[in-house]
């Protein structure tokens, strides 16, 4: 072989790899290119990790932005089997080359034609299954907005505006706005709830059998594995078994072993990732959301379409029973019916376990370690009394004594400052204000106050004490410790009572107590000043969509003459515990909610939910709808306002989700039908735009792909013709005339090039000589 | 004639050996240099903790073990004598070694390490923190300035030696007399802060002394409320005074801390306050936080019911109350079993408990151990706490020499965090006493009165000041003392002090402390501080971190290899390419003197001599080598039986 047909099968080897190349390879490139740009990283297209370990590969994986690479990838792989068996089966070249050429054009337009015929009745099922309200965009609408390509159409963050990324922000808002992620997932270690602590020997329990160490002498001790346990002589043995709890030979069957700690816990009082009322989420035994579970998207969309729909049907049920005729219980009436319904469910004879019952008579003592009760809060009032009083007492009893003598040197008229001894020690000031007599003192004092350090519980505490005229006479301690808001309650009502309000024209009854009065102001009720207040108060307080904080927060009864049962003292521990509450308060992870019996409760108004009355009937569903609306704002707002992603707007306390991080996007669904719209894209947009994006491609490359496939196969066929001497590179015009020259001298060289020109005119086929090198024997597929 | 063919041969020989020489020479410049490289960072993380034995050498081993293996593999492969591959093909397999050996191992880090050492550390220490050498450089410093850190905590509570602990040290006279000394230095006009830095705290021949006084000045001076709300008086530089008391301290400290410094864990008591105290931290503390709560407080969802279920549920301790107790058989004290007792150097509490008769029982097994048996006002250890008196050489309690108490710890979450969180620095805040009482709109009167009375008690608080400036006047000190007969700093303590038996009541015993103090540059900073200090620990993540210590830094020690593993990945592609070529070209010379011998014994004989006749090839391969650039191996058999004397020079031709 001449070099220069070395040089043509150098040309063609080239050219069949990079006309190859050019075709397959470069579409798949393009497929990967679109993923990675339009898809991949982008929370709308995430799957889920089980683990934290590899997560992100997991996601990548899982999710479904890789949908167009594994159809092109089968589209390839197809397309090279079907090569590499014609290449063993058809000699011929060119029709080799034909067949991969038609191979291709079917393979990349097959999933073309399926998506086209598959999709829109897809995508018609979805519309017609899905809510009202809710719209779904048609498969040629999809198709042609899903990517944009009009520079006007460019965003300042540098994407082009289209279904597809209106999709992404639409997702990342939500998710951005809730704090949550994709998936959900917990945050725990072995408990998964907070009240889940490691069981003591007084907690455990056999069904059937009750709780054998309940009285024990080491019932407050906590149950460790391996070891024996002595109180007062009473012995107690646990098997350093991790697998059952066995304690002196008896297996507690209920109870697991946290391998963090070596301590144990109760099974049900933990909580599983299964299916539940919102989905697939972490659940505790009693169906509710476990305090470790942050949101995945789908279960935040589930509790918000539960809020609002429950809204929606709820409004429509009263109306329709208004103009139906039928009256449905109030919301207070199903509620209170449903708590005496839990009340029967857990008591003897209820439908409960024996340990659930058994439990539910431990609620209060548990829940004192889990929220701050009154009793709690005397507590931390008495030593930040016995901080004061008890540190500063020195100091205190310094100042008694100076401070009459310093104010004395001011003269203040009206006023009288006195030193309060014990013995040689001052331990109080006293100061009368009222009309002075010629020595100074004031012996009628309109209002007298003592500020006194005394003992109390073996501390130092302060107490303040008025009296005097402006308070008939009558004497008012207020202590700084767990006495001030008895204290404060006395000296209030003390102050209504000497006002003489008028309260009831009729009667002419005035207000004796503050709790009175707020309970007028909050129920528009009572005469004068204090009518107008509460009337004020009612359309003010109704403008801004406060009243339902306030009469949340200040719970006052009053009988069914209006009298006013609730005494101020209570008031304000109710109104301080109410708000503790808001931040800080207990839930059960066993017990069920109050809202799992508002149906069930219903018996117990008188209404029969097995009937067929059409107020019965309706009755059934507003309960259940109130039950869902219940949960929802538990689950979505109270369980994510203690996690940092609240779900239902104004459902916390304090408005925000995180600290300092408060306020809601304004593009996140705010009603059922854009919930449910949000829901219904989710369903299905994240796999239909990367399924739209590899059709994208293969519409777009499939004449290219042809060809290059059609090139490749020729240059490969050249590549033989030259490597095998079936063909030869044609002489130059120089060479040409050379020869000539030469031919003139011998004859007949011209027949030789005629052959090899006739050589080239019948399609090819694999001849079996050797090939002229063999380096040539290398083909690219 | 001989005498040319031995200089032909000396020439073309010169040419390989050089040619040898640069082809190890390549091979040395790829892979091992990685070793050297990797042992720079070694010793140097060596020298921040040399009580690590081998862990800091780590990568060092590794890049060893990676570079013996590429040793091996080019002497396989390059040395072999009957290989069938060219030249050009035992390089590429050269190459592929390299590459695995470099490039391989640092992809195999980036995939699997980032998650397994975040799983590991349990989210508290990222692949990325320690991705590159510089990182990882910093993140060793880090750790061993933990190590260091947990020595200085140690001392000054007395818990490594009662000698060293503050107060003890505040309280003796030639401390004192340095202080004022030195406050005296600082205070003279000429004492710039430039000057001030050069001459205590940037010493070179004292490495580590800043970084103690730092200590002592942040740690105690400032929450000491003898010294915590002191005005600056030395511009730049702060309060002479409690800077004067902090240098004191801290010169005496120092030689002790230097020699712990080298010692580090492996110092007996060091090592056994930590296993110890770390024991009561994690099972007591952590561990009964280890759920949602803390996770959430740890990963942006510290919301305030968080934040107060962390601080007020009641939890649970793994000690569970239990008492240590008398064994009347042995005489000892005994600890139970499954207790996690905290050891703190108490010296108030011990010499009050040792003091009140019938307050402890002491053991009779020579242990000199005693327990509480009785409650003692005052002391806020309960019955059942160990007491472990210091006593002299004979065994005797020293009186009043305190000592230690080990007891049940109540831990707060603050503590696991373990770091003060600044409430507020109330800065350029100026306090105008006299324009607020003119403006009460007081009659003239009233007004001379009190200004006259001020005036009479040398009051001297109604020109504007700074909040630090009204809080160190005299008139604020005559006002106080007038009012409560006492100091602002014996005020703001037992109010203090207050509020944290407030706390502790409402979190059931978990310790907090409210900080107040006039900062070096006047201003008055409120912080709030878990009990970490006082106990002589890290927050529970750098304990972890220091439990682990010896293998975060052999992590480190082996990230500190992946960036040059990256790019001694490429360089050693080209250098092996390079040392390929050499051999090559030490091929292509070994052939043309076969062939000038072949030659010259052909024109010598009159015969032709085939050069595979006179030096033998290697089968297959070789000939293909040959064509094109002649195999090696061939070219040693030539060397190996080079009839020298058959082939005349090139040169001749």
């Amino acid at each position: 072989m001449d070099q220069r047909s070395k040089n043509k099968v150098k040309l063609f080897r080239t050219l069949k790899v990079v006309f190859y190349c050019l075709g397959l390879p470069l579409f798949i490139f393009a497929v990967i290119i679109t993923a990675a740009t339009e898809y991949v990283g982008e929370f709308a297209y995430a799957g889920l990790a089980d683990t934290e370990l590899f997560a992100s590969m997991k996601v990548l994986f899982n999710g479904t932005a890789l949908y167009g690479v594994w159809v092109a990838a089968g589209v390839w792989l197809l397309i090279a089997i079907v090569h590499i068996i014609l290449v063993k089966t058809v000699k011929n070249r060119r029709a080799r080359t034909m067949l991969v050429g038609i191979v291709t054009l079917v393979a990349m337009l097959a999933p073309v034609v399926v998506m086209d015929l598959v999709l829109p009745v897809t995508l018609d099922k979805i519309a017609a299954d899905a809510p009202e309200g809710v719209t779904i965009a048609s498969y040629e609408d999809e198709k042609g907005h899903f990517y944009t390509r009009t520079s006007a159409s460019w965003t300042a963050d540098g994407k082009y505006e289209s279904n597809n990324y209106y999709f992404i922000t639409g997702v990342e808002d939500f998710l951005r706005t809730y704090n949550i992620g994709m998936g959900g997932g917990t945050k725990s270690g072995v408990a998964n709830n907070t009240s889940n602590v490691p069981v003591r020997f007084g907690d455990l329990y056999i069904e059937g059998e009750g709780a054998p160490y309940a009285d024990s002498a080491f019932a407050d001790k906590v149950v460790k594995s391996g070891t024996t346990v002595t109180v007062n002589g009473e012995s107690v043995t646990v098997s350093d078994s991790t697998e059952q709890l066995i304690v002196d030979g008896v297996v507690f069957a209920d109870y697991y072993y946290g391998t963090a700690n070596g301590l144990w816990y109760r099974t049900s009082a933990t909580a599983q990732m299964g299916d539940g009322v919102y989905g697939y989420a972490s659940y505790n035994s009693n169906g509710m959301l476990s305090d470790g579970y942050v949101y995945g998207i789908d279960v935040a969309l589930e509790i918000l379409e539960d809020y609002y729909y429950s809204q929606k049907r709820m409004t429509e049920l009263s109306n329709e029973a208004t103009l139906g005729g039928y009256t449905i219980p109030s919301d207070a009436e199903i509620k209170a019916a449903a708590a005496q319904a839990r009340e029967e469910y857990y008591s003897e004879n209820g439908a409960a376990s024996g340990y659930e019952k058994w439990l539910w008579n431990k609620q209060t003592a548990i829940s004192e370690d889990f929220s701050l009760t009154q009793a709690e809060l005397e507590t931390v009032l008495d030593a930040l009394g016995g901080a004061i009083g008890g540190s500063l007492s020195d100091e205190i009893t310094y100042l008694f004594e100076g401070l009459p003598q310093l104010l004395g040197m001011f003269g203040i008229a009206g006023a009288a400052f006195t030193p309060v001894y014990a013995g040689e020690v001052a331990t109080g000031i006293r100061i009368d204000i009222g009309e002075q007599d010629a020595s100074g003192a004031v012996p009628n004092p309109t209002v007298s106050i003592l500020v006194e350090l005394a003992e109390r519980n073996g501390e130092e505490m302060l107490t303040i004490e008025l009296s005097g005229t402006t308070f008939n006479d009558g004497v008012y301690e207020i202590g700084l410790d767990s006495r001030l808001i008895s204290g404060l309650s006395e000296l209030l009502d003390s102050l209504v009572a000497n006002a003489k309000i008028l309260r009831n024209e009729t009667t002419n009854a005035t207000y004796q107590t503050v709790a009175e009065i707020v309970y007028d102001v909050l129920n528009g009720g009572g005469t004068g000043t204090i009518g107008t207040v509460g009337t004020i108060f009612g359309i003010v307080g109704g403008l801004i969509s406060i009243i339902g904080d306030i009469t949340g927060l200040i719970t006052i009864e009053a009988d069914a003459d209006g009298n006013v049962t609730t005494s101020t003292e209570d008031m304000l521990y109710g109104l301080i515990t109410n708000l503790l509450q808001g931040l800080y308060w207990y839930s059960s992870s066993e017990i069920r909610p109050v809202y799992d019996f508002y149906v069930e409760g219903l018996a117990g108004l008188g209404v029969d939910v097995t009937s067929d009355d059409a107020a019965a009937q309706a009755a059934a569903e507003y309960a259940e709808q109130l039950s869902l609306y219940d949960r929802a704002v538990y689950e979505g707002g109270m369980h994510g306002y203690m996690i940092g992603s609240v779900i239902i707007p104004g459902s916390s306390l304090i408005a925000g989700d995180t600290l300092g991080n408060g306020s809601y996007s304004a593009t996140v669904p705010a009603s059922y039908e854009e919930v449910m719209q949000f829901k219904t894209e989710l369903s299905y947009k994240k796999w239909l735009y990367p399924l739209l994006g590899v059709r994208e491609c293969l519409v777009c490359f499939v004449p290219f792909v042809v060809l290059f496939i059609l090139l490749s196969g020729m240059a490969a066929e050249k590549e033989m013709l030259y490597a095998t001497g079936q063909e030869s590179a044609k002489k130059t015009r120089k060479q040409k005339k050379q020869e000539k020259e030469a031919a003139a001298a011998a004859v007949g060289a011209a027949g030789v090039a005629e052959d090899v020109q006739a050589a080239g005119n019948v399609p090819p086929e694999e001849r079996t000589e050797p090939l002229v090198s063999e380096n040539n024997d290398k083909e690219v597929l | 004639m001989k005498n040319a063919k031995a200089e032909n041969k000396k020439k073309f020989s010169g040419k390989i050996a050089g040619l040898t020489v640069l082809e190890a020479l390549f091979y040395i410049l790829s892979l091992p240099v990685i070793v050297v490289l990797s042992a720079v960072f070694c010793v140097k993380t060596y020298e921040l903790v040399p009580y690590y034995s081998f862990w800091p050498f780590v990568g060092v081993i590794l890049a060893g073990v990676l570079c013996l293996v590429f040793v091996i593999v080019v002497m396989c492969i390059s040395l072999r004598k009957k290989s069938k591959r060219t030249i050009l093909m035992q390089t590429v397999s050269i190459i592929v070694a390299a590459v695995m050996l470099t490039s391989f191992i640092a992809v195999a880090l980036d995939v699997v390490l980032p998650d397994v050492l975040a799983q590991l550390t349990s989210s508290t220490l990222f692949y990325e923190d320690v991705s590159n050498e510089e990182l990882a450089s910093e993140q060793a410093e880090f750790n061993a300035g933990l190590d260091r850190k947990f020595i200085m905590l140690n001392l000054l509570n007395g818990n490594y030696d009662p000698q060293y602990y503050y107060e003890t040290l505040k309280a003796d006279a030639d401390v004192s007399d340095r202080a004022a000394t030195l406050a005296s230095w600082i205070r003279r006009s000429s004492t710039t802060p430039a000057v001030y830095a050069d001459t205590l705290m940037n010493d070179e021949t004292r490495p580590y002394y800043s970084e103690l006084f730092q200590f002592i000045y942040d740690e105690y001076i400032m929450t000491d409320m003898d010294y915590a709300l002191l005005n600056p008086d030395a511009a730049g530089i702060g309060n002479s005074t409690r800077i004067g008391m902090g240098h004191a301290i801290a010169e005496v400290i120092y030689p002790e801390y230097r020699e712990l410094v080298k010692e580090g864990m492996s110092n007996e008591r060091i090592s056994e306050l930590f296993l110890n105290n770390y024991a009561s931290l994690k099972n007591d503390g952590y561990l009964t936080f280890d759920d949602s709560m803390i996770l959430y407080a740890t990963t942006g969802r510290m919301t305030v019911p968080v934040v107060i279920r962390l601080l007020l549920d009641q939890g649970y301790t793994y000690t569970d109350g239990e008492v240590a107790y008398f064994d009347e058989e042995t005489g000892s004290i005994v600890e139970p079993e499954g207790v996690f007792y905290l050891e703190l150097y108490k010296p108030d509490a011990v010499n009050r408990l040792v003091a009140a008769t019938g307050a402890v029982r002491w053991a009779t097994d020579g242990s000199g151990l005693g327990i509480v048996v009785q409650e003692v006002a005052g002391v806020e250890y309960g019955i059942g706490a160990v007491v472990i008196p210091n006593r002299d050489a004979n065994g005797e309690i020293i009186p009043n020499g305190g000592g230690y108490i080990r007891a049940p710890r109540t831990w707060s979450i603050l503590d696991m965090d373990g770091k003060r969180m600044d409430v507020a620095a109330i800065s350029d805040v100026v306090v105008d006493l006299g324009g607020l009482i003119g403006g009460l709109g007081l009659d003239q009167a009233t007004m001379e009165l009190i200004v006259n009375l001020l005036n009479s008690f040398k009051i001297d608080i109604l020109n504007p000041m700074t909040l630090g400036e009204l809080l160190n006047s005299n008139g604020m000190s005559i006002l106080l003392n007038l009012l409560f007969g006492n100091e602002l700093d014996n005020i703001a303590d037992k109010l203090l002090q207050g509020i944290t038996d407030v706390i502790m009541a409402a979190t059931g015993g978990a310790g907090l402390y409210l900080n107040l103090a006039v900062n070096d540059e006047g201003a008055l900073e409120i912080a709030i501080s878990p009990t970490n200090v006082e106990v002589g620990m890290h927050g529970y993540q750098y304990m972890t971190w220091m439990e682990s210590n010896n293998l975060l830094i052999a992590v480190m020690s082996v990230m500190s290899l992946r960036e040059w593993l990256y790019i001694f990945g490429a360089v050693s592609v080209l250098l092996a390419f390079a040392a390929g070529m050499c051999r090559e070209i030490k091929a292509r010379i070994k052939k043309d003197v076969e062939e000038n011998a072949a030659l010259a014994a052909e024109t010598a004989t009159g015969e032709s001599v085939d050069a595979g006749d006179a030096f033998p090839m290697a089968e297959g391969g070789e000939s293909e080598a040959a064509e094109t650039a002649g195999a090696e191996d061939t070219a040693e058999d030539v060397s190996a039986a080079e009839p020298a004397d058959t082939a005349p020079p090139a040169e001749e031709e």
